[in-house]
């Protein structure tokens, strides 16, 4: 009787056993193939920012290397000549101005694409700049406070200036906010960039639930990428402010 | 006697831009184009071997840049002026060739007239600067925090920053002493205190130190 007992007892305690082992190693699979499938987006998402920049970057070297040379040479040589008749100084003239438009439409796609100060002169200048810019529209006012920038390397460098003018548009096209301030700092092994704008505010749940905000998500999958952590705080007619920090290792590449 | 010839050479990468630059001065007496390189190290080259007063370069060159060619040239050859030929009209390009050494700036789509102005200007020893890059000087003049905080530090005089907005539109000693009524030593002791006060030691970087500090009037 005991011993029946007893077997009954050991059968269950070992189905049980196998039973758990059979959970365990289905939670674990499912884990793994989780965290495999996150990795493997992370990487396509990486490989598809880089080919982005990359082809940004040539088109820029092309645009400065064979369209400037010519616009500026052709307008040197129309500049050259010397009109007889007033009417062919008027086609010189008009000539000259259709370039000096297309010049200034040369200059910005090629700032656009990539500025040409951010792999010369770092992160700070290129923002500085990018921000320079947009204070003489005089429709937004910015502001951009450093204390202190790590080493990074190129691609990070892109990636965290494309996180701020990705922040810096969203406030222009959605959140319509009048200033935006930007901090850039070191706080013990991360990197940290801080904005707050003063705009109507977004609700950033919803909109990621939503999978709404082509430029939101362009900043969660940069951030994803240098193994950052965003968080966005927003208020209803109060504004909105991202915390965006990144581990310094990550930043090295 | 009419003035002597001025030469000029130009170092560019892109021989469609050399090209359409000699045109300028086809018809141009007093000035005459009279050699072109590719890069920096043919620049300095053609510059010992032809000796012009007056060298535009490029500032974005393969191999040495527009920049360091530039402190290159106005080490090895004093008699060579420079003038910055930018595609960009940015401050940090701006500030780099001045720091280097540069007397003037234009942007590739200067007119013809400002090319020549330029030539005159620099060749007088004044600095030049084409519209769209004062413009962008008067921009900067928007003073940050920061270089305003630095600048009640260093306290410059009323006749102080007069005389650093005289001196970064090139004029000389002795022009600013004519301008203000003032003796030509009283001048020069100005001139070196604000030196002094600017921590600047030529006058490239005091204009770019005016230009920080929203000291230079355009």
């Amino acid at each position: 009787m005991y011993s029946t007992e007893n077997a009954i007892y050991n059968v269950i305690l070992i189905a049980s056993a196998c039973l758990a082992v059979v959970i365990a190693f289905f939670i674990y699979t499912l884990v793994r193939q989780q965290k495999q499938s996150r990795a493997f987006n992370n990487m396509r998402v990486g490989v598809e920012i880089a080919q982005l920049e990359n082809e940004r970057k040539e088109i820029a070297d092309e645009l400065h290397d064979s369209f400037g040379p010519m616009i500026f040479a052709t307008r040197m040589k129309l500049a050259a000549i010397q009109p007889g008749t007033a009417t062919d100084r008027n086609l010189q003239a008009e000539g000259i101005a259709q370039l000096d438009k297309l010049t200034q439409t040369f200059r910005n796609y090629t700032r656009d694409l990539i500025p040409g100060s951010l792999l010369t002169k770092g992160l700070p200048t290129a923002v500085e700049e990018f921000f320079d810019g947009i204070n003489q529209q005089q429709q937004l006012e910015l502001s951009f406070n450093v204390t202190g920038i790590p080493e990074m390397a190129e691609s990070a460098t892109i990636n965290i200036y494309r996180i701020i003018q990705e922040i810096i548009f969203n406030t222009q096209k959605h959140a319509k906010g009048s200033s935006v301030t930007v901090e850039a700092y070191c706080k013990g092994e991360e990197f940290i960039i801080a904005t707050a704008d003063d705009g109507r505010g977004f609700d950033y749940e919803a909109m990621i639930a939503r999978a709404a905000g082509k430029g939101l998500k362009a900043i969660v999958n940069r951030v994803g990428l240098l193994g950052g952590d965003l968080q966005v705080q927003s208020i209803t007619g109060k504004g909105t402010s991202y915390i965006i920090s990144f581990p310094l290792k990550n930043l090295h590449g | 006697m009419g003035k002597p010839t001025i030469h000029i050479v130009l170092g560019d990468d892109h021989e469609i831009f050399r090209n359409g630059f000699k045109t300028l001065f086809d018809d141009q007496p007093g000035i005459r184009f009279v050699g072109e390189a590719a890069n920096g190290d043919e620049l300095l080259r053609v510059i010992a071997k032809l000796k012009p007063e007056i060298v535009f370069t490029d500032i974005k060159m393969p191999g040495m840049n527009g920049v360091e060619t530039t402190r290159l040239i106005r080490k090895r050859y004093p008699f060579a002026e420079v003038i910055a030929l930018s595609t960009f009209n940015d401050a940090h390009f701006l500030m780099d060739m001045l720091d280097a050494g540069a007397k003037g700036y234009l942007l590739k789509d200067a007119s013809k007239r400002e090319v020549l102005e330029a030539i005159h200007a620099v060749h007088a020893q004044t600095h030049y600067y084409c519209k769209a890059t004062r413009e962008k000087m008067t921009e900067l003049r928007t003073a940050s925090g920061d270089s305003l905080a630095e600048l009640k530090r260093i306290a410059f005089s009323g006749r102080e920053k007069e005389i650093i907005g005289l001196i970064c539109g090139g004029m000389s000693t002795m022009d600013i002493a004519k301008k203000l009524f003032l003796s030509k030593r009283t001048v020069d002791g100005h001139r070196d205190r604000i030196m002094r006060k600017a921590s600047a030691p030529n006058i490239a970087s005091l204009v770019t130190f005016a230009i920080r500090h929203g000291l230079f009037e355009v």
